[in-house]
């Protein structure tokens, strides 16, 4: 076991044990207990999930297709509170510079809150989603945000 | 007066004043007298949410029986409720299923998320009678909103049937639906032995109907009916309502009457009203302790609001919908904007996580959907009332200072769900149930994912073995 740590902005913003050689673990932003990657039952763990899992880092960030594909669930999942252009309504804005969660800022804590759920009606998309299409829905959050 | 004989004509005027009832609770006259986020609660309490039961479909309503038997019930988006067992099993056999009492389909229309079966209520003596009553959105009365009463077979207390639902079924109140949002829902008995009703403006936004402020609609209204009779008679006005008689047919005196006598004259009110000036009271509770009734009345863009009446009232308060949303002004258009108060003020209030248009976003203490969970006499809390948002998970609690003498509002834990409502059980501790049923993500009410039962205990009171929530507890 080993201590994996991802630095961006200069600033640490997950520190995890990894139970295998190479995959970070994700952690819940409400207790910041491990959040259960294990796929569903016929998920289909591509590439991508793989790719991310070992870095952190979103590969559908810029992609066409996938954020193509992001933003129609994002408009099925995400819209009726976010808003189209992601500024928020009912739930918070994802554009401005103030986030609820200052985990959003990399892909590793965006994916913490899409998957496992922040407070209220975040639920955690765990549910819903595949985690394929949580990072194709990240991806598509990704060009709403300011740069 | 509830709980007290009839009062012709009683509080047909509005009644501006503070009441001033015992325990020495005022109801606020001024703005800056009604609790927002930031305070503290006298016993400063801490909760935990402890699981009792998972896998209830969009769960919208929960409620007990009152017959010492321990049960739980807990009502399910769809149309049916189910049983909850002391030890937290849910029962396979729906407790009433009104998808299937209809041959043709469903009796409960639910396409749109605020549509389906919102309550149960169980009479008074429904140990003897067996009587409960739903309220739910119908799918043949194209989205109008009914009160049924059904009647519990003693042989099959777990169950009524499809038979003995058909049997027993007494239409109490239809009551047309114009769009297909802001219905309210919960349906309560009050110390009184009267059912209270939660009844909505009927949707859009902005009440298009003026509902809140009109007397001759059931919308935006609290309801307060007898169902105490004849079978062939759906209901009755309760003599003390505050406008039983105020549209009664009478001969016409123009002089030797006072202003007042004359402001009594409500052409066209409707009878059945308590309270109104609401938007969408979806949850409202009466403290079982002292009789006392809180009102979560839903907000609109920018502030929830909660309202509260001692036992003492004589109905007839305007909670200020369309015109007011708490303290604040409809429609808002700014920080500063200036309008009448219009009516009785709430207890308490709190903000969106954009307060007014255009203002900079909360970090803290904002909500979106005000969700009335349950008033707690425990855990250091003395009449509180809990209050749970649909959108921020945070649970609040609302409670006389008597050291301050003001109302206080306390945030006493984040959770990570919606809570869509809440009731006390037999012991008199709070529950509340979460649904992940929102807008756009709904995918139906059984599709979604599966919501649960929680028990609010105080923290110090969670055994072993005991299922909690992950929750933020403040600072």
């Amino acid at each position: 076991m080993r201590v994996v740590c991802v630095l961006a902005s200069a600033v640490i913003l997950a520190c995890a044990a990894s139970v295998s050689a190479q995959e970070l673990t994700f952690r819940s932003i409400i207790d910041k207990s491990p959040l259960d990657v294990t796929p569903k039952p016929g998920e289909v763990v591509t590439d991508a999930v793989n790719a991310f899992r070992r870095t952190g880092q979103n590969p559908y960030t810029g992609k066409a297709d996938a954020v193509a594909q992001g933003k129609k669930l994002y408009i099925e999942y995400c819209e009726s509170c976010h808003m189209s252009d992601g500024s928020g309504r009912m739930g918070p804005s994802l554009i401005e510079d103030y986030h609820v969660y200052e985990e959003i800022k990399t892909d590793a804590g965006l994916f913490e809150i899409v998957f496992g759920g922040g407070f209220g009606a975040m639920q955690p998309f765990s549910k819903r989603l595949s985690q394929d299409e949580i990072l194709k829905v990240m991806a598509y959050v990704r060009t709403l945000m300011k740069p | 007066m509830r709980g007290s004989k009839a009062l012709l004509f009683a509080a047909a005027a509005m009644p501006l004043v503070a009441v001033m009832p015992a325990w020495g609770q005022t109801i606020p006259k001024k703005p800056e007298e009604v609790a927002r986020p930031g305070g503290k609660l006298p016993g400063n309490p801490k909760l935990a949410l402890v699981k009792v039961a998972d896998g209830l479909n969009d769960p919208t309503g929960v409620s007990v029986a009152g017959d010492g038997s321990g049960r739980i019930f807990a009502v399910e988006r769809v149309g049916r409720v189910k049983v909850i067992t002391p030890d937290g099993k849910i029962l396979p056999e729906p407790f009433l299923d009104l998808t299937k009492t209809n041959p043709l389909g469903s009796e409960v229309q639910t396409g749109f998320v605020e549509q389906g079966l919102w309550s149960i209520a169980f009479h008074p003596k429904f140990k003897d009678n067996g009587y409960v009553f739903v309220h739910y959105a119908s799918l043949p009365f194209n989205g109008a909103s009914i009160v049924a009463r059904y009647t519990v077979d003693k042989a099959s207390p777990n169950q009524i049937t499809k038979d003995q639902a058909n049997k027993s079924v007494k239409v109490i109140m239809n009551v047309p639906q114009p769009y297909y949002n802001h219905y309210g829902g919960r349906i309560a008995f009050g110390p009184d032995g009267m059912l209270y009703i939660g009844r909505g403006d009927g949707g859009w936004e902005g009440d298009p109907l003026n509902a809140g402020q009109r007397l001759d609609t059931l919308l935006a209204k609290l309801l307060r009916i007898n169902v105490d009779t004849a079978d062939d008679v759906a209901y009755a006005i309760p003599k003390d309502n505050p406008f039983a008689r105020a549209d009664y047919p009478q001969m016409m005196s123009l002089f030797g009457i006072t202003e007042e006598g004359f402001s009594r004259i409500k052409i066209g009110a409707r009878p059945e009203t308590w309270a109104y000036g609401l938007r969408n009271p979806y949850m409202f509770h009466f403290d079982p302790k002292s009789g006392d009734l809180f009102i979560a009345d839903v907000g609109q863009n920018h502030w929830e609001e909660i309202n509260y009446q001692p036992r003492s009232s004589k109905g007839g308060e305007n909670y200020g919908w369309n015109l007011n949303m708490g303290t604040k002004c409809h429609p808002m258009k700014g920080a500063n904007d200036t309008c009448p108060q219009v009516g009785v003020l709430p207890i308490a209030e709190y903000p969106h996580q954009e307060p007014y248009p255009g203002a900079p976003k909360l970090t803290q203490g904002w909500g979106c959907s005000a969700q009335g969970l349950g008033v707690a006499n425990y855990g250091g809390m003395d009449k509180a009332y809990l209050v749970g948002d649909w959108c921020s998970g945070r649970v609040w609690g609302i409670e006389w200072d008597k050291g301050a003498s003001k109302w206080q509002m306390q945030e006493l834990m984040q959770a990570p769900f919606q809570f869509t409502a809440g009731a006390t059980d037999e012991k008199g501790y709070v529950l509340a149930v979460n649904c992940y049923c929102f807008y756009l993500e709904d995918k139906g009410p059984v599709a979604n994912p599966p919501g649960a039962l929680w028990r609010l205990l105080p923290a110090n009171e969670v055994a072993p073995g005991m299922e909690t929530a992950k929750v933020k507890l403040p600072n």
